[in-house]
């Protein structure tokens, strides 16, 4: 056998090794304290994202009431059929098998899923609001449809006593189109949001907190049991009390059924809405399951087109609903007295152009040409008084800015100027004969309803400018807490007494009379006030206006009617007006 | 011939205390197999942990084998072995010819064999004889030639299994012994400079440096110009010829290549077993989540967590604590083996200590390196550890050898 040979290897080769042996060792335990020391947070996290998995549970979004704590919108039951994209793929079967219990399309289930999907693993909502008989049959044969479930989800309702969808809104899926505007509030596609009216102007309000339930899965994917592993309870949304006067808004709602425009009664004291219709409405239910391409052509092509909120986005000539402006700055600006006379003959001529009146009224004092809506007057009054100081005062009444109203989309009209009408028409290109339009309402003045009844407010408390609105209080759910939210209200003192005080004899006799163009909108013991108005347009007949309102202690109510195409301001909206402030007033006293 | 003549068995001079910690890791491995094969909502499946027992007694056996078999048998039988461990390796190819079946196997009565462990063996004594016989002439440089081929047949064989992991492990011991055997470091840097210049060859500047790095030592160390020049002109032969030669061949091929040579290039594969493993592990923090309460190892985000990643579920249920226990044994033991070297009565047994010990700090520092993703995924399981008879008789045998080699 052959001989061992004595140890005879270096000793500095074997302290070589031994030290890269120990340096191995280092950098592992410095790998190691790296991964579980400084940066433990990171892979926690990520070992939790890991190993749950999470489904939202849409919170319930807050009931709003009307201002008698009648529930105007609420939340009924809803069970909606979500599908995993991931899961469903590996279990191709149970499409088919949701389609025949269903009786929906495989094409149809399919082509929802991919409008709503995020991602592979979060769940998409491919049937809203089942009915109870498929929530029973999908439950039953849960464990044969791999991939699909059933998920809880609260859906809007709107009470039926009104329909009135352009106050209230509606609410719809986020269009995908919309997403990139909301993605950073913390919405997904899928969400169910506030469009248009109440809805979404309070949609932080009414929105309330998204809830989570987690569940334990494995790599695959799949849920080890049903149990939540944990769950995060949704917050509901915030409770609203409306300023409205659900009886009030039906009523309402009812004189204007066979019309299109807008009807308006507030509180001019404190900018309270009791009631707000733009006629013709929608019923906002209509939204809630997701309209058909049919019902949306039909809601979009109707001639009379409802979803235009004509309170606070029609913008139409004023009429002689806007002479009151003229009247203030006559006074104010000394051009006139009470008692200066003008001789109406029917016709007035300038420049060659003859500008008419409705009737011949003959000679006429202030009070007079208010109460008969008397246009030579006004005429005479102009050219006196020079449209900078008029434009002046148009603007003291709040024309051509936003009332602030709660409600999306407002619309500020126009209240036209000397700088306005250059820009239009290019300097010394228009005539003194456009100031004979304007003074009475027509040519370039547009106003919305909105804007109508807050002036109707300055005249009724001789300058106090409201605020509209139709948010009365919210009622916070996580604290049980109710506030008030405060509106701005401003005071215009540099117009005196005795001018509000002709102004106010005008609209009463204009109503109180019996010879006044408002007579028919008077209601006897509510001491009525107000002023009619023809807007001439050129698509047709005239528009009918007519603002009012209520000198009787403990009734400070403002209404406007106005009425498309409505003939004269006496034909329809003064009698609509007149109803409306008479039966509030027995609704209230009930 | 007697059982004398082959064995003598000599338990008094073995080192306990590496068997005392050898034992606490295999007991830390039970503990760890079975957690890794406890998964939520199905009950405990005992049998991994019953078969891992079995290899324990398997390797204890082995352990003691290698450790009483005498050193003049090992020198006698040396070639005879190796002999027999090619044709073992040779066997899986010639039978996958006829059946479809793995390279790397040979089935025997429902056991598993897998002859390129044993080849480990085989290797470190037939390269411990052949360093210890002829340590004096290690100054002259065909000195490695010999033992380089012993190297280069199996690592060959096992290189187109294909097993990366294990032919790395051949070279790593070969590499250990040839520069414990005083083979001149110069000698050891030519050997090497030509993976290098290969490597350095896909970017020029890289070459550039590079080449005038080989070309100051390779000048320095040799006196006669003409044989510098010749080793410097191959050697830039091989850089220009490398990405000729890459670019010859297909896309999928050099894919193939980049992948074995790197797994995490494949996200949907190794990319995401590293990244899943560095969760479990970093997850574990400090004190770890408790024993079968680690969330990554028992939803099943952890692959083959009972034999490559088992250090992950050790991490994610016994955090650093835990960790820096065992690295902390196994230092100590590797340390502890090579200082045996120095203290070894003959070459032929610092050889023996030196390979084993080598081949036992390999494993453990690619595994460990691969599941906190510093080293690529090779597949290759940890000493003591993971799940795997066959692995755990290699481990136990190396064990055997080195202590073999520190007694007497």
């Amino acid at each position: 056998m052959p001989k061992e040979v004595k140890n005879r290897i270096g000793q500095y080769r074997i302290t070589t090794i031994f030290v890269l042996a120990l340096l191995m060792f280092i950098i592992l335990i410095i790998r190691f304290y790296t991964l579980q020391i400084t940066n433990y947070a990171i892979y926690r996290s990520a070992a939790v994202g890991n190993m749950l998995n999470r489904i939202d549970i849409s919170a319930p979004r807050g009931i709003v009431y009307d201002r008698n704590g009648q529930e105007i919108i609420y939340n009924v039951p809803c069970y909606n059929v979500i599908v995993y994209p991931d899961l469903i793929k590996r279990h191709p079967d149970t499409w088919q098998k949701l389609a025949d219990i269903t009786g929906a399309s495989v094409e149809a289930l399919q082509y929802t899923m991919k409008r709503n999907q995020y991602g592979a693993y979060r769940p998409a909502v491919v049937l809203r609001n089942i009915d109870f008989k498929i929530n029973t049959i999908i439950n039953e044969n849960i464990q044969d449809l791999p991939g699909a479930e059933i998920v809880f989800s609260p859906i809007r309702e709107y009470t039926n006593d009104i329909k009135s969808g352009n106050l209230l809104g509606y609410t719809a899926q986020i269009r995908r189109k919309d997403m990139y505007k909301y993605r950073e509030s913390g919405y997904k596609l899928g969400d169910i949001i506030g469009y248009d009216g109440v809805e979404k102007q309070y949609e932080h309000l009414l929105r309330g907190k998204r809830g989570y339930r987690y569940k334990l899965v494995n790599a695959s994917g799949k849920p080890l049991n049903d149990q939540a592993y944990e769950q995060i309870n949704p917050e509901p949304g915030n409770a609203l009390y409306l300023t409205i006067d659900c009886e009030l808004q039906a009523y309402a709602e009812s004189l204007l059924v066979n019309y299109n425009g807008a009807a308006i009664v507030m509180n001019y004291e404190n900018g309270e809405i009791l009631a707000s219709v733009s006629s013709p409405t929608y019923d906002p239910d209509m939204f809630t399951d997701g309209l058909t391409q049919a019902e949306w052509d039909s809601i979009v092509q109707d001639k009379h087109i409802p979803l235009f909120n004509r309170m606070i986005r029609g913008q139409y000539p004023a009429g002689s609903i806007y002479k009151m402006v003229a009247a203030i700055a006559a006074l104010e600006k000394k051009v006139i007295t009470p008692s200066t006379e003008f001789e109406c003959t029917g016709v007035y001529n300038l420049g060659g152009r003859d500008y008419k009146c409705s009737h011949i009224h003959g000679m006429e004092n202030l009070n007079e040409a208010i109460a008969h809506s008397c246009n030579i007057y006004f005429y005479n009054l102009i050219l006196k008084l020079g449209i900078d100081d008029w434009s002046y005062y148009a603007k003291h009444m709040t024309f051509g800015e936003l009332t602030g109203i709660d409600l999306p989309g407002e619309l500020a009209g126009i209240c036209p100027d000397r700088e306005f009408m250059d820009k239009q028409y290019g300097k010394r290109k228009w005539w003194k004969g456009m100031w004979l339009n304007m003074v009475i309402g027509q040519g370039d003045v547009l106003v919305t309803p909105m804007q109508v009844i807050r002036y109707t407010g300055i005249l009724a408390t001789r300058g106090k400018i409201v605020t509209p609105h139709v948010l009365k209080s919210i009622h916070y759910t996580h604290d049980n807490t109710t506030q008030k939210p405060e509106y701005q209200v401003k005071q215009i003192n540099e117009i005196s007494a005795s001018t509000w005080r002709e102004i106010g004899a005008g609209m009463q006799n204009a109503v109180q009379s019996g010879w006044g163009t408002g007579r028919t909108a008077n209601v006897p013991g509510l001491h009525m006030y107000g002023k009619t108005g023809t807007a001439q347009n050129p698509h047709g007949e005239s528009h009918g206006w007519f603002l009012g309102y209520s000198k009787k202690t403990d009734f400070p109510y403002a209404v406007v009617v106005f009425i498309e195409h409505g003939i004269a301001g006496s034909d329809i909206a003064a009698p609509v007006a007149g109803q409306l402030l008479k039966a509030y007033y027995y609704m209230r006293d009930k | 011939m007697r059982f004398k003549d082959f064995f003598s068995p000599k338990f008094s001079e073995m080192d306990i205390l590496s068997l005392i910690l050898i034992f606490l890791l295999t007991c830390g491995g039970l503990i760890a197999i079975y957690s890794a094969t406890f998964f939520v909502g199905s009950t405990a499946n005992m049998q991994y942990f019953w078969k891992q027992i079995l290899g324990i007694i398997g390797g204890l056996a082995m352990l003691i084998m290698l450790f009483s078999v005498r050193k003049s048998f090992l020198l006698s039988y040396a070639e005879i072995l190796y002999i027999i461990g090619i044709g073992l390796i040779i066997i899986p190819f010639i039978l996958s010819m006829v059946s479809s079946g793995t390279n790397r196997w040979i089935t025997l009565g429902g056991f598993q064999i897998q002859p390129s462990e044993y080849m480990k063996f085989i290797l470190i004594i037939m390269l411990a004889k052949y360093f210890s016989e002829t340590q004096r002439s290690s100054r002259n440089p065909g000195y490695v030639l010999y033992p380089l081929g012993i190297l280069l047949i199996p690592a060959a064989l096992v290189f187109i299994q294909p097993d990366l992991g294990t032919t790395f492990i051949y070279v790593v011991v070969f590499a250990a012994m040839l520069f414990i055997s005083g083979y001149k470091l110069y000698y050891i840097f030519l050997l090497i400079a030509p993976f290098i210049t290969m490597l350095a060859a896909f970017n020029s500047w890289v070459f550039l440096v590079w080449g005038i790095i080989i070309a100051i030592i390779i000048f320095l160390n040799n006196k006669n110009v003409l044989f510098s020049a010749l080793i410097f002109l191959m050697n830039i032969l091989v850089g220009v010829m490398t990405p000729f030669f890459w670019n010859a061949i297909k896309p999928y091929q050099q894919q193939r290549i980049l992948t074995m040579l790197n797994p995490q290039l494949d996200p949907m594969g190794a990319g995401y077993q590293v990244i899943q493993s560095q969760i479990a592990i970093g997850s574990g923090g400090l004190h770890g989540k408790g024993f079968l309460q680690g969330t990554q190892a028992h939803l099943h985000f952890l692959p083959e967590q009972h034999t490559d990643f088992i250090f992950s579920v050790i991490s994610e249920e016994f955090g650093f604590i835990g960790i820096s226990l065992i690295l902390f044994i196994y230092c100590f033991l590797i340390l502890r083996w090579f200082r045996m070297a120095l203290t070894a009565k003959s070459t032929f047994s610092a050889m023996l200590i030196i390979g084993g010990t080598t081949a036992l700090l390999a494993h453990i520092f690619i595994n460990v390196g691969m599941t906190v993703g510093l080293l690529p995924v090779t597949g290759k399981p940890l000493p003591f550890i993971s799940y795997g008879g066959s692995f755990l008789m290699t481990c136990f045998g190396l064990v055997g050898l080195v202590l073999n080699g520190n007694a007497e």
